[in-house]
């Protein structure tokens, strides 16, 4: 399992690195009144990730939807402290980038983002599997 | 990305703290995006509604406030989440309002037209065919597209006041010519179109489309801009539609083919049928339950919508066991007041409300179970967040469920 490591790459669009239990949806996913920022829970109840909470995972969905409150929204979900680890897209969108390059601004956290992976990723990549994102140089590597 | 010297002197901090801020902000989102470069912007229209914006909006506001941003270009804001002449009579709780009431300092530093407006194509802010604009509010974003042809992407909270400061944005999206073709169609073969079923039409099409360009046949060239409002608000909310092509009505669709010689990926009839379906499918309510209160004003009543209610309103009162709520912008209001329509109404019972809206208002407060709107936009974005259930009906329905004979 350890030593069957597998890295895929895509492209990093903000920097840092994050580890966490995968959470996927096949949709797309939308922040402003999709999820509560206090807790962090997905409450958009159209959303395959309904009930589900989003803090310390790292979230998986292939675009952005909805409202362009939906930055403020997600900012701040991550300001209090219920931010995934990290966010991997198919394509991404000004919504989620903006809301994690604010986010690094105004209270210091760095989400990587990274999107255009090498593979579909709700091919390999099972919920909760633990994977790992660096934005600097677009890896993601699941680690079991 | 290719920046000026200036852009670069600015992410130096040569032009103070919120220029740089806001310069490094479009462009760490144009390099996700692929833009070569920022391009100069006319006008901005930004989010300031706490209920959206939270503690996180007022603290990014406030920092580029202190940080000595102004805007650059005529900007204008959306509406609040509180009216800020009549909270205590719609009781949303002070430390509500005290919030609201920071993000509004915050804005007025920065320079921002106080518009509180989801309509400033109407007033203030009225952009010109092929103008690169920068522009927040999706009903606004589709209709500066589509019914003006000036460009905008639907500009996220945060990137749009950057916009603003800097009198710039990254090109991507809508702002290059090649990505505002169309790609499905839309066959719409109905006559007599009512108020409502541009709202359904819109509702359908956003639907359907996803965050495909539609091109629309069959919208007759009389067309009213309220119809094309209701449309476009229809359309955004219920797909992510910032840009639609009408055939015959809007600018670029009148200059060229909107597929530019191409098939459309997908075409769709609509038919009376599937406008019924749609009605039902936004409505979510159980006729029998009793409507605790009644709304119009989604987007913000214009004057001429004012002047139907008026119409409709003779001999007529709000029930007391009702509430009757109208949005519109400060203006629209003076201007009824002015033609002798808000009094009457006033004194039969509706209560008005301006600067703010029902669907970005503390709806949970008021502890509604069941609200009716003429909206499909309304109906689509309040229900997930407060699990109301909503009646969808046209002005007609909504005033006689609200009113009795005098």
């Amino acid at each position: 399992m350890g030593s069957a490591r597998e890295v895929v790459r895509g492209r990093g669009v903000t920097p840092g690195q994050g580890q966490g239990k995968a959470l996927v949806s096949t949709q797309p996913f939308m922040f402003a009144h999709g999820v509560e920022p206090q807790s962090g829970d997905v409450i958009d109840m159209r959303s395959d990730m309904l009930g589900e909470n989003i803090k310390g995972k790292v979230l998986i969905f292939p675009f952005g939807k909805g409202s362009t409150t939906g930055s403020a929204w997600f900012l701040e979900t991550i300001r209090q402290g219920n931010g995934p680890s990290a966010v991997i897209n198919v394509e991404t969108e000004p919504i989620i980038a903006s809301a994690i390059v604010m986010a690094r601004f105004l209270y210091g956290i760095a989400i990587p983002l990274v999107d255009r992976l090498e593979k579909d990723i709700t091919d390999f990549v099972t919920e909760d599997a633990t994977v790992q994102v660096n934005g600097d140089t677009g890896e993601v590597t699941i680690v079991s | 990305m290719i920046l000026t010297d200036e852009e670069k002197a600015c992410l130096q901090g040569s032009h103070g703290e919120a220029n740089r801020l806001a310069v490094e902000l479009l462009v760490r989102v144009g390099e996700a995006f692929g833009s070569e470069r920022l391009i100069p912007i006319t006008s901005a229209h930004i989010l300031g509604h706490y209920g959206s914006l939270h503690q996180a909006g007022i603290d990014f506001l406030e920092t580029l406030a202190e940080g000595g941003g102004q805007c650059r270009v005529p900007t204008t804001v959306d509406p609040s989440s509180v009216d800020f002449d009549r909270w205590e009579q719609f009781r949303v709780p002070e430390d509500y309002v005290k919030k609201q009431k920071r993000l509004q300092i915050a804005i007025g530093k920065l320079g921002v037209i106080p518009s509180w407006s989801c309509t400033p194509y109407f007033a203030h802010n009225v952009p010109r065919f092929g103008q690169n604009i920068a522009w927040a509010e999706s009903s606004a974003v589709a209709y500066a597209n589509s019914v003006i042809g000036a460009r905008t992407n639907r500009t996220p909270f945060g990137l749009d006041i950057c916009a603003a400061i800097t009198g710039k944005i990254p090109e991507f999206g809508l702002y290059v010519e090649k990505n505002r073709r169309g790609s499905v169609l839309f066959e719409v073969e109905l006559d007599a179109l009512s108020d409502l079923d541009y709202h359904t039409l819109g509702a359908i099409v956003g639907r359907r489309s996803g965050s495909r360009i539609p091109v629309i046949k069959g919208i007759p060239p009389d067309v009213t801009n309220d119809r094309l409002k209701c449309f476009g608000a229809g359309a955004a909310s219920a797909g992510s539609v910032a840009l639609y092509h009408a055939l015959g009505i809007t600018p670029e669709a009148q200059l060229k083919d909107p597929f530019d010689g191409r098939r459309p990926e997908e075409i769709f009839t609509v038919s009376r049928k599937d406008l019924r379906d749609m009605e039902d499918q936004i409505s979510t309510a159980d006729p029998d339950s009793k409507v605790e209160m009644v709304t119009l004003g989604c987007p913000l009543l214009s004057i001429g919508e004012l002047k139907a209610v008026f119409q409709k309103m003779r001999d007529r009162r709000v029930r007391k066991d009702i509430l009757f709520w109208i949005y519109l912008s400060q203006e629209t209001y003076d201007l009824g007041r002015a033609l002798g329509l808000v009094d009457p109404l006033e004194k039969a019972g509706i209560w008005f409300s301006t600067q703010t809206c029902a669907t970005i208002s503390p709806v949970k407060v008021w502890g509604f179970s069941h609200v009716m709107t003429n909206s499909a936009k309304c109906a689509l974005v309040v229900p997930s967040e407060h699990n109301l259930s909503i009646a969808y009906r046209d002005t007609d329905g909504c005033i006689l469920t609200a009113t009795e004979p005098v």
